[in-house]
């Protein structure tokens, strides 16, 4: 891309919470790999009289997961039906949330290759999941089993610039949603999604927003993110240079073709109609309430962490990027670096990290003990001075070649050679470099 | 009367009739679309005058009652739940335990 544009891009993207109930029902919320419309009742089939109640375990996860990507949290918020004609919602709406959500703006901190960056969120609300639909043939199969699930949606401000930058925050959000155990947010299964809206700008009309933007749906995986979204800029650039504007649409992602095609949408698409949902009264949360539920439910993110092992321990960056993709690493290392200071063991944290890495050390082990094996592999072997003396006359009065070849310099390599031989006559007993240092001085 | 009904001729256009029908999925008549226009027009005369209250200082309330809070623990059971055969009881047409209506194209 040339610097004549600039990519601005928005986020919109959707992550179900794995409570055991679902978000207006008492049906249970797992519906992967289960018989079709096993898990459902009145409410989530949108029988007449049904009455929806919304599930509190729902609520507090997201009050705590926009806490920890540094939102604002509402004390008050309500349900909202959304209104649209699609075979995947049985009601004729939604129960979302509109003019107010449970979470206001913020801005989230991104580690992108080793530079913080933060970019500006607008909102996080929860609503209830769609049916599943299978297009088979001439007709549509349905299943309600996912239908009522609790789904989070973040919406965030047009910050980002390029897809790395999209694909380090979808990976953030990722892992603080693993991270506070709220959800599986496993993109390949659908536990997340992402639907960018992605334009072009003339970098010198910036920070003028564009005239149109370019809704990008069914995208599962981080790496399909990427490529829809470089894809998308390319096919923009190009209609842009023809002097066009690209039409305002939805696109969809075709994996096959890896590119990105229209989507027919039904008309009035954005006529909602949003109203209060009547049945379900107002929520209006204290600050103690909050607070309990952050000391209960909040845990050191990966930023926070990444922040310790770099500043503070000495870790190299990359490696402590790689420990908080996993929360179970990141603890254990935590574990090891204590036990490292209670017994007095004298190891970088850098060099505990490499071995964690490295796989040295196992995630099974009990820190204290793995830390002591460790230890003792590492330690310099014992050389016996007066035996690799004299290894090292017999080795070099047998290889007379080698040491000719080496003092010749036609063969620089030799001398590793001769470090073999030696090394193998002292079964491995002898330091390296007392060898090599030995060796050079004899020849 | 006939008087009444031209001074009202404008409370809803023909094209937000159209659109209205487009949005719950009815299609109507020339006939019904003019029917409908006058009718929905005397309806929304009707409670016109309930604009000429002044509102301003009237804080928008959701429900009737004091209510706030409702909510259910997770994981309660779940006595409400169908099998799969009273879930698919009243459709239409089903396949295979899912429910089945003509092809729909993505959203």
């Amino acid at each position: 891309m040339s610097n004549k544009y600039t990519p601005i891009i928005g986020l919109e993207i959707h992550i179900e919470l794995n409570t055991k109930s679902k978000m207006f029902c008492q049906c249970p919320a797992d519906y992967f790999g289960q018989e079709p419309n096993t898990h459902t009742c009145p409410v989530c089939l949108g029988m007449p009289g049904g009455l929806p109640v919304p599930n509190e375990e729902a609520i507090r996860r997201t009050i705590l997961f926009g806490k920890a990507i540094g939102c604002k949290i509402n004390k008050r918020f309500k349900f909202d039906r959304k209104h649209y004609f699609y075979p995947d919602l049985p009601k004729g709406y939604q129960i979302s949330q509109y003019d107010e959500p449970i979470v206001g703006n913020g801005n989230l901190e991104v580690y992108v290759n080793g530079e913080k960056k933060s970019f500006a969120i607008t909102r996080v609300h929860l609503e209830e999941d769609t049916g599943k639909l299978t297009h088979k043939g001439g007709e549509s199969l349905i299943d309600y089993n996912r239908g009522g699930v609790p789904l989070m949606e973040i919406v965030t401000e047009p910050v980002f610039h390029t897809s790395e930058d999209v694909k380090a925050f979808l990976e953030e959000l990722q892992l603080i949603a693993r991270y506070l155990g709220i959800a599986n947010a496993d993109m390949e299964k659908g536990d997340m999604r992402l639907e960018p809206n992605i334009s072009l700008q003339l970098t010198e009309k910036l920070p003028e927003l564009p005239e149109y933007k370019v809704e990008v749906k069914n995208i599962n995986s981080f790496k399909f993110a990427q490529k829809a979204i470089e894809y998308e800029l390319k096919r923009q650039e190009e209609i842009l240079e023809r002097g066009e504007v690209p039409p305002q649409e939805t696109r969809g992602w075709d994996a096959n073709t890896k590119t990105t095609v229209p989507q027919r949408l039904k008309e009035n698409a954005n006529d909602y109609r949003y109203f209060p949902d009547a049945d379900i009264p107002v929520f209006e949360y204290t600050d103690e309430q909050l607070q309990e539920i952050y000391d209960e439910g909040m845990v050191r993110l990966p930023h926070e962490r990444i922040g310790t092992y770099v500043d503070e321990w000495g870790v190299k960056y990359v490696d402590a990027v790689t420990l908080v993709k996993s929360k179970d690493t990141a603890e254990y290392f935590e574990d090891l670096v204590s036990a490292n200071k209670t017994a007095g063991l004298d190891l970088k944290p850098q060099q505990i990290a490499a071995a964690l890495l490295n796989k040295k050390i196992k995630i099974s082990d009990d820190p204290t003990k793995a830390l002591k094996e460790f230890k003792e592999s590492t330690a310099p072997v014992e050389t016996d001075m007066d035996k690799l003396s004299s290894v090292v006359d017999t080795v070099l009065r047998e290889n007379q070649k080698a040491v000719d070849d080496f003092k010749s310099g036609k063969n620089p390599n030799a001398i590793m050679y001769l470090m073999g031989q030696v090394m193998r006559a002292m079964k491995g007993q002898a330091d390296a470099n007392i060898v090599k240092r030995l060796l050079e001085e004899r020849i | 009367m006939k008087k009444q009904a031209d001074n009202h001729m404008n409370s809803i256009t023909t094209e937000e009739v159209l659109r209205l029908a487009s949005m719950i999925r009815i299609e109507l008549s020339d006939d019904e679309v003019e029917k409908l226009r006058e009718q929905l027009g005397e309806t929304i005369d009707y409670i016109r005058n309930l604009s000429e209250l002044d509102t301003s200082n009237v804080e928008a309330e959701m429900t009737k009652t004091e209510l706030k809070n409702i909510s259910f623990r997770d994981g309660a059971p779940s006595p409400r739940t169908f099998s799969q055969e009273d879930a698919l009881a009243n459709a239409h047409k089903t396949k295979d335990g899912f429910f089945v209506v003509p092809k729909i194209l993505d959203k």
